[in-house]
């Protein structure tokens, strides 16, 4: 049921180009500069704050303008890079944590995994920039490694488990978050020459993830990731957009220990995917063991991250496929150039969905970042070449618990 | 730099809430673009210091009263008068939930209905986070996860966090009162 229709290439170009007008939109002054507006979330939504929030957000938006820069070559995309860039580094403590980094638990800071997903875009940044021979790396890297030491190595990480604890003092353990963290290690030893970074750090991580990864044959589940670990529960709920986030920090563990396990890991992951996607190109919410499911909100921006997860497995020759995912997020472009959040909020919980319909609709930087970074690295052109035309973005209600204030 | 970060503060959903509506209710009033924070904050210094995360709207002539004890809200009104106080304090199911709780939210209650008539104040909104119906919610997803049932666990979570405003007559036996008042005309 998976075929895949060919996503238009001048409606790729065209949505890269109406995200890049959207987020220079959602640039705001208060309380600090950055990218701000609202967040809903599968758990909870954050709409009373609608500031700057330092978070994942980042992430998607800097390697998408860094891709953009390195396949076309407008030194525009690279300025808009380091905009970014810079927003992270003014936005950063004196402790380290980066200000209002909680997205749907905004404001608030040390949320994760967001302040490594900041990280990685610190060091993407870096890792441009040094290729380019500008002296301004140092500042990015210095940035991001001073969060990771304080924040990840300094308080999350659990030494005599080699495990990336889901927060300070708390025994948990989240894949998805642990990816991104891995991620981010390997970028920082990249960045530093210190191999140890990642004999330490990712690749105890990595076998965590694979650790949590069902692998029975016939089984519906086989290949899915399981969502965390509490204590030493594992809880069995299995969420395809973070399943696909552990997808990159597997292949990448894989390619610098040569390990085949890892890239083992990462194809059953994607074909999993594959399996469970349904025929329009969307994906359930959150599948459960004995069939069970919930389908609802179906992400639509967000599925970015499950484009850039099946693309780079394509890439290293498994049979499958993006396309209708793709597909699925073009479907989701709106005039002002945004691309929805997702398609039924309001079925979530029966009875109560009247309060959150309005959710499928909002704009969100931390769910655009995805489907930006996704498509810039597919388009065949440049977003200059795109001669559509985009509206101002829509402001959204400040909503409370589903009650509008 | 610091080699350490500092902690971090996992806010409880009913105080998040609150604050979202003393902002949400502060942005309505004062139909302002977000700008510096409030002139007057009084009460639990960490409340205080979550409240400034917003950097809400400008209000010159508001007090906040964000867990304050009545003794400190009163001399506050009574030494600068503003003409709009928010409080955020505890509801009456906050006493019969706090032996229930890990963490309990030390607040105190709000002034008196006759205390703040005597102040010469008038309540404009008066909101509840987490009433009963939040609570039933909440006994239903503890019922379902014990059940092994986590797909409606979650639904009733989700249901819990969407049902945290008290509406009608609930909003009265919230465990967190979130009230506006203004000053007699």
């Amino acid at each position: 049921m998976n075929a895949p229709a060919a996503p238009d290439p001048a409606a790729i170009a065209a949505a890269v180009a109406g995200l890049d007008w959207w987020f220079d939109g959602m640039r705001i002054g208060g309380p600090f500069p950055g990218y701000g507006g609202p967040v809903v979330h599968w758990w909870n939504h954050c709409l009373a704050y609608q500031g700057a929030g330092l978070d994942w957000r980042y992430e998607g938006i800097v390697a998408g303008y860094l891709t953009l820069w390195r396949r076309f070559g407008d030194r525009s995309w690279l300025d808009k890079a380091r905009r970014a860039g810079d927003d992270l580094v003014a936005g950063q403590l004196p402790d380290g944590h980066f200000r209002n980094s909680g997205f749907e638990r905004n404001p608030g800071t040390g949320g994760t995994p967001h302040e490594v997903a900041a990280d990685v875009a610190l060091l993407l940044l870096a890792q441009a920039l040094a290729g380019a021979a500008d002296p301004a790396a140092a500042r990015y890297l210095a940035a991001a490694r001073a969060n990771l030491e304080a924040f990840a190595f300094g308080q999350l990480w659990h030494a005599p488990t080699a495990t990336l604890w889901d927060a300070p003092g708390a025994v948990g353990f989240v894949p998805n978050k642990a990816a991104t963290f891995a991620e981010a290690t390997m970028l920082l030893a990249a960045a530093t020459g210190d191999d140890a970074l990642v004999e330490r750090y990712a690749v105890p991580t990595a076998e965590r993830i694979v650790g949590l990864q069902i692998r029975r044959f016939g089984d519906p589940l086989d290949g899915a990731i399981a969502q965390n670990v509490l204590g030493t529960r594992v809880v069995e709920k299995y969420f395809p957009l973070y399943i696909a986030r552990c997808v990159p920090a597997l292949l990448q563990v894989a390619e610098r220990t040569g390990q085949t396990r890892f890239r083992d890991a990462a194809v059953a992951a994607a074909r999993f995917l594959v399996r469970i996607r349904e025929p329009d190109g969307g994906f359930p919410q959150v599948l459960y063991p004995r069939g069970r499911r919930n389908r609802y909100p179906r992400w639509i921006a967000g599925q970015g991250d499950i484009v850039r997860a099946l693309s780079l497995v394509a890439a290293e020759g498994a049979p499958v496929s993006a396309d209708a995912t793709v597909a699925w997020i073009l479907g989701g472009t709106r005039p002002d150039g945004r691309i929805a959040t997702a398609n039924g909020f309001g079925r979530v919980v029966p009875g109560r969905g009247r309060r959150d319909r309005f959710a499928d609709e909002v704009g969100v930087v931390g769910w655009c970042d995805k489907a930006f970074r996704a498509l810039a690295a597919i388009t065949d052109r440049s977003p200059t070449e795109s001669d559509a035309t985009f509206a101002a973005p829509v402001p959204t209600p400040r909503v409370v618990a589903g009650v509008v204030r | 730099m610091s080699t350490t970060a500092g902690p971090v503060l996992v806010v409880p959903l009913s105080i998040r809430v609150a604050l979202d509506l003393v902002v949400a209710g502060i942005a309505r009033d004062a139909d302002r673009p977000d700008g510096p924070a409030p002139a007057r904050t009084i009460g639990v210094p960490w409340l205080i210091a979550e409240f400034e995360r917003y950097g809400t709207a400008a209000v010159t002539d508001a007090l906040i009263a964000l867990g304050a004890s009545p003794e400190e809200a009163r001399a506050a009104i009574v030494a600068h008068r503003p003409a709009r106080v928010w409080t955020v304090a505890a509801g009456p199911l906050g006493a019969l939930l706090r032996p229930l709780r890990a963490a309990p939210v030390p607040l105190l209650p709000d002034l008196s209905p006759a205390a703040w008539r005597e102040l010469g104040y008038v309540a404009a909104t008066a909101d509840g986070v987490e009433g009963p119906g939040a609570v039933l919610w909440a006994i239903a997803e503890r019922a379902w996860t014990a059940g092994r049932r986590p797909d409606l666990a979650d639904r009733c979570r989700i249901g819990l966090i969407r049902s945290m405003v008290a509406t009608g007559g609930h909003r009265s036996l919230a465990t967190v009162a979130v009230r506006a008042y203004r000053e007699r005309a």
